[in-house]
């Protein structure tokens, strides 16, 4: 039996899922690299458990939500080992950077991520 | 002829006979006078490319044997050509003439044509002319001198002078029928030799007895070629000094302590003279089409090498692996360590010169990721290059869409 890890693909080093086409196995000797890997995030929430500010990975200092502009859910591969639940947030931060991040429900933890 | 006056005279011209060896002679002034012979540089025949009057004298002849040279001469010094530094003295002297007339033409095997319209004004009379052309060439290359209507006439002159010191010679227009008439032939250098052979066989050896013949008969058996030869044999010269247009160039040299033998340390003193010409504000925005690369070897000879490239380039990285690709072929690197290394680029060209086209076929595009991946290869070992493939595009999952492939070198 083969296991998975939990971790987003291209969060941390590790095996990867095979998820390549037929079409593609030519390039799987290759390093092949998912594009758009989700990155870890640090949120912190109110009384309430609403988002507050978020600390993006490399920055120096927490910047402050000033609107969500959007949410969805997806719930996924439940027929996995490893189910996928999210909870997608796209934000505005105090600075105007459009940020889209989510809540991975099952390990609670979050990640940023270009949707 | 009068010399005080100014004679019906439109150009000057400079003969250098000779040259490199004259211009061994200008850096060792006790060998004027010796047999000197000037062989092949190594990987060339070994066989006589010039020979000084002494060593002639002596039976030694252009295409002998360079082993047959001491047994006919044994006082002759045979010596390697030396581009770097007869192309410097050429230089010198092109600069120095440029002072008596703003028109000179430099031309191949030690001639220069110095254009004298409109010079009378500034001279007065030819012979401060004559003074001032003999002032700016060492009198150890041996300049001959001629003046004429023409430029034909006045190289010919100039081969019929006696060397500096002596005089020159003046053609005046209207004696330019008359001074070649007598001369052989063989003065018509344009005429391929085996023209000049059938003008002997047809019994025309000088260049009054072609003059002689009408002009239709001449163009009608030597075509273009011996028309241009009957015209000047009448003294009919019309064609202009060109001087050599100004060709915008950058340029850096080293010298060493320490001879440079290898391959790697070139490339590192190479890599110091790009940085330091690339930063010059003349480079930006440019691009280089071509590199000399000029070398002083520590055996006392000189290397030269200009390398054209196939497209023009603005960066120094890219001319560096150009240059290297160069420098790796056989017989790439000079015949012996370097004392002193130059650096010039030329061809500058607009940044838009490298411009690619707006519809370029992917085949192509192809080829330029290949041949990137192929030299990133090469130095790094690995290709950092990657291509986007599509991989679950219908998934809800972002990260499951795309991933991206690193790209073969066998693309």
């Amino acid at each position: 039996m083969v296991t998975y890890s939990r971790t987003p693909l291209g969060a941390r080093p590790g095996p990867m899922r095979p998820l390549i086409k037929t079409s593609d196995l030519r390039h799987q000797k290759s390093d092949l690299r998912p594009l758009n890997a989700p990155s870890p995030l640090q949120v912190q929430t109110d009384d309430q458990g609403r988002i507050v500010s978020v600390w993006r990975q490399g920055r120096l200092t927490p910047r402050t939500i000033a609107a969500i502009q959007d949410r969805w859910r997806i719930d996924d591969e439940w027929w996995r080992e490893h189910a996928i639940s999210r909870m997608y947030y796209e934000v505005v931060l105090d600075d105007g950077t459009l940020l889209t991040m989510y809540h991975d429900l099952l390990v609670d933890a979050w990640f940023e991520q270009r949707s | 002829m009068r010399r005080g006056a100014w004679p019906d005279v439109r150009v000057a011209c400079v003969w250098i006979a000779q040259l490199p060896l004259r211009v061994e002679i200008l850096r060792h002034p006790a060998w004027d006078g010796r047999p000197l012979v000037l062989g092949g540089a190594p990987g060339e025949r070994k066989v006589v490319q010039l020979c000084s009057p002494e060593a002639e004298a002596a039976g030694v002849r252009p295409g002998l044997p360079l082993r047959e040279v001491v047994p006919l001469c044994p006082d002759a010094m045979v010596l390697q050509p030396d581009p770097v530094r007869t192309a410097a003295v050429l230089e010198a002297v092109l600069a120095d003439l440029q002072r008596v007339s703003p028109s000179v033409e430099p031309a191949d095997e030690g001639y220069f044509f110095l254009d004298l319209r409109g010079m009378q004004a500034l001279y007065g009379d030819l012979a401060t002319v004559e003074a001032a052309i003999l002032g700016a060439v060492p009198a150890l290359l041996r300049p001959r001198l001629g003046f004429a209507n023409g430029k034909f006439a006045a190289a010919v002159a100039a081969r019929n002078a006696a060397p500096v010191a002596l005089k020159s010679e003046v053609v005046p227009a209207s004696e330019t029928k008359a001074f070649l008439a007598p001369l052989s032939v063989r003065h018509l250098l344009m005429l391929e030799p085996d023209v000049l052979q059938r003008l002997e066989l047809l019994g025309l050896r000088t260049i009054g007895d072609l003059a002689a013949l009408p002009f239709n008969a001449v163009q009608a058996e030597f075509g273009p070629p011996g028309a241009r030869a009957w015209r000047l044999a009448h003294g009919k010269d019309g064609e202009p000094v060109v001087a050599r247009p100004v060709m915008a160039s950058v340029q850096d040299g080293l010298r060493f302590d320490d001879p440079l033998g290898s391959t790697d340390a070139v490339m590192a003193a190479i890599d110091q003279l790009l940085a330091h010409t690339f930063s010059q504000p003349a480079l930006l925005g440019r691009s280089v089409r071509q590199v000399r690369l000029r070398a002083l070897l520590s055996d006392g000879t000189s290397w030269e090498r200009l390398y054209t490239f196939k497209e023009a380039f603005s960066s120094r990285d890219a001319t560096r692996r150009a240059l290297k690709s160069k420098l790796d072929l056989q017989n790439g690197l000079p015949p012996a360590p370097i004392d002193e290394l130059a650096l010039e680029l030329l061809g500058l060209g607009g940044e838009a010169a490298r411009q690619p086209g707006l519809f370029v076929a992917r085949a192509r595009q192809l080829a330029e990721i290949a041949e990137a991946a192929r030299q990133l290869h090469a130095r790094y070992g690995r290709v950092p290059l990657y291509h986007a493939i599509e991989v679950e595009p219908w998934s809800r999952i972002p990260e499951r869409r795309w991933a991206l492939v690193q790209v073969p070198c066998d693309l």
